[in-house]
């Protein structure tokens, strides 16, 4: 495999002064709200104001607000801020939890307009994956793994980014139970050395690659999609036929795949942060 | 409104813990009924926070629910309970033992706070919401913290709290705050009036006996082998154990903030 450059997942972004037209003290709040949460200590007045070139009345005032909020308390010593424990209701609003599947669809239709080619999506279940729902390729011919089939965890590209998500143990785990490993096409990966080298490849660049080890005829490039806490949530696969596949000009492209998953992954992290459910990888 | 708060900021943050606490999108002018803000103010604050991503539109209603930038917030102040990211693989592993959820919950001051939840696909039972705060007396996870506070401390509690103020109320709460030092733990077989459900909660303490949090099981009694409640609190107390292990091994990585604080 080409090693393939990874790009950073971006930050999510937060309050700036930059924005026009918005209430100035309402923005100046948010903002130190956003650095209260940065910081694992308590801060000074004077030191946010320092901050962010603040008098420090507007400051205070900033802090009294989020304080009669409980967005903020004070310390021990009562001359210094903190963050909230009321921030921590922003992680399991009571709105409904948006789908999985469905967040991940507009990435899903930036890849396929980026390829060309047909996108899986894929849920880790028993001890592998299945691919739930698809966008086609834009040819007549194109890639695609059947919905509902259940594919071994060492067996695609797609359910080897879902088991690089869990621990070593569960990993050793995992072949202990499923050796000898089945066989599908002579490029599967029977052996387990092999297995736990793909893996950590699968960890240092941030997705799998396929060469046909599921289905012959296709190679895939598959992304794991984890929540903050790196569990396992789903894998989107780029499928190719692999007479139509262009090693080089998928290399080209992969920093634009990368930006995409890692847009959906922040979004993912911070959805699905405060709810670790429970994905073992259960006896065959 | 006191003159130390800004008006402007007030009605933004009264919006967003308005759509952050509710069960349901929100629009403008459910918000301003909740809220008492007037709609044009409610605007004003909705523009800001979709903007900012605090909060972003729910499809097809177009109305409002939190967005990303909220809850990387709360990703944030997580961050701060170093006993979370050490109890997580260990709620997951409770869970499992149990075939129900297990939750992780923090003391602030006089209230236990939901922290971490940890589910199996047995369990649709409902475990709160992540920062959900409760009274002590008034949750297992909360009695099992407030069985190991000192004796000067329960008794501020006692003294602080209406509710138990009635003397057979106490007696009965000083009855039950003993059971559970003596077993280790805090038991209630039937929440709610509920036939089926079971909770056990196993406290968290640090070297000095002060209690950390607390491990919450919570399952359904008929997924249990011939219902045997005694194997899940085995179990569970040995998985617990091994966090409290690992508290004691390393107690100043695991200072608990707001533990404290009296609100």
């Amino acid at each position: 495999m080409k090693s393939f450059v990874r790009r950073p997942v971006k930050k999510p972004p937060r309050p700036a002064r930059r924005l026009g037209g918005l209430n100035k003290s309402a923005l100046r709040t948010l903002e130190i709200l956003a650095a209260l949460a940065d910081r694992r200590d308590a801060v000074g007045v004077t030191e946010l104001s320092r901050q962010f070139g603040s008098t420090k009345t507007l400051v205070h005032r900033a802090l009294g607000t989020l304080l009669e909020q409980e967005y903020a308390v004070r310390d021990r010593s009562g001359r210094r801020y903190e963050i909230g424990p009321r921030v921590l209701e922003f992680l399991d609003s009571g709105s409904p939890d948006p789908d999985i599947s469905m967040m991940s669809l507009a990435a899903m239709r930036e890849l396929n307009a980026i390829s060309g080619e047909s996108v899986m999506f894929g849920i880790p279940v028993e001890h592998g994956v299945t691919a739930v729902f698809g966008i086609d390729g834009r040819w007549p011919a194109s890639g695609r793994i059947p919905r509902g089939v259940l594919i071994p965890a060492h067996a695609s590209a797609g359910s080897r980014a879902i088991l690089s998500m869990y621990s070593d143990e569960e990993i050793e785990a995992y072949i202990r139970q499923a050796l000898p490993l089945k066989r599908f096409t002579s490029r599967t990966i029977t052996d387990p050395v092999e297995l736990r080298a793909d893996i950590a490849e699968i960890r240092r660049l941030g997705y799998a690659f396929g060469r046909g080890d599921f289905v012959d005829s296709v190679r895939t490039l598959a992304f794991p999609l984890a929540d903050a806490d790196g569990r396992p949530h789903g894998t989107i696969s780029v499928i190719f036929l692999a007479e139509r596949f262009d090693q080089d000009n998928v290399t080209k492209r992969l920093p634009d795949y990368l930006d995409v998953i890692g847009r959906l992954q922040l979004e993912l992290r911070c959805y699905f942060a405060s709810s670790p459910v429970l994905t073992e990888l259960p006896q065959i | 409104m006191p003159n130390h708060i800004n008006a402007s900021a007030g009605a933004l943050f009264e919006v967003l813990r308005v759509i952050a606490g509710a069960s349901q999108e929100l629009g403008p002018a459910e918000i301003s009924a909740i809220t008492g803000v007037p709609v044009g103010r409610v605007q004003r604050a909705l523009v800001t926070l979709e903007r900012l991503f605090f909060i972003r539109r729910s499809e097809p209603s177009r109305k409002f629910v939190l967005g990303y930038s909220a809850r990387s917030l709360g990703i944030d102040a997580l961050k701060r309970f170093p006993l979370r990211e050490a109890a997580l693989p260990i709620l997951r592993r409770a869970a499992s033992a149990s075939r129900g959820e297990a939750t992780l919950h923090g003391r602030m001051g006089s209230c236990s706070l939901l922290l971490a939840k940890a589910h199996t696909q047995h369990s649709a039972i409902g475990s709160g919401r992540i920062g959900e705060r409760t009274a002590l007396h008034a949750s297992e996870p909360g009695l099992a913290m407030l069985a190991h506070l000192g004796q000067n401390e329960v008794d501020e509690y006692v003294a602080n709290c209406a509710v138990l103020r009635r003397a057979d109320i106490r007696a009965s709460l000083g009855k039950r705050l003993r059971t559970i030092r003596d077993r280790g733990f805090a038991v209630n077989d039937s929440p709610g009036g509920s036939d089926f459900v079971c909770e056990v909660a196993f406290p968290i303490l640090a070297t000095n006996a002060e209690p950390l949090g607390a491990v919450l099981l919570r399952f359904n009694r008929d997924v249990l082998p011939e219902r045997k409640l005694d194997i899940v609190i085995a179990k569970g107390r040995a998985i617990v154990s091994d966090l409290t292990a690992l508290v004691m091994r390393n107690p100043e990585d695991f200072a608990a903030p707001y533990g404290q604080l009296t609100q």
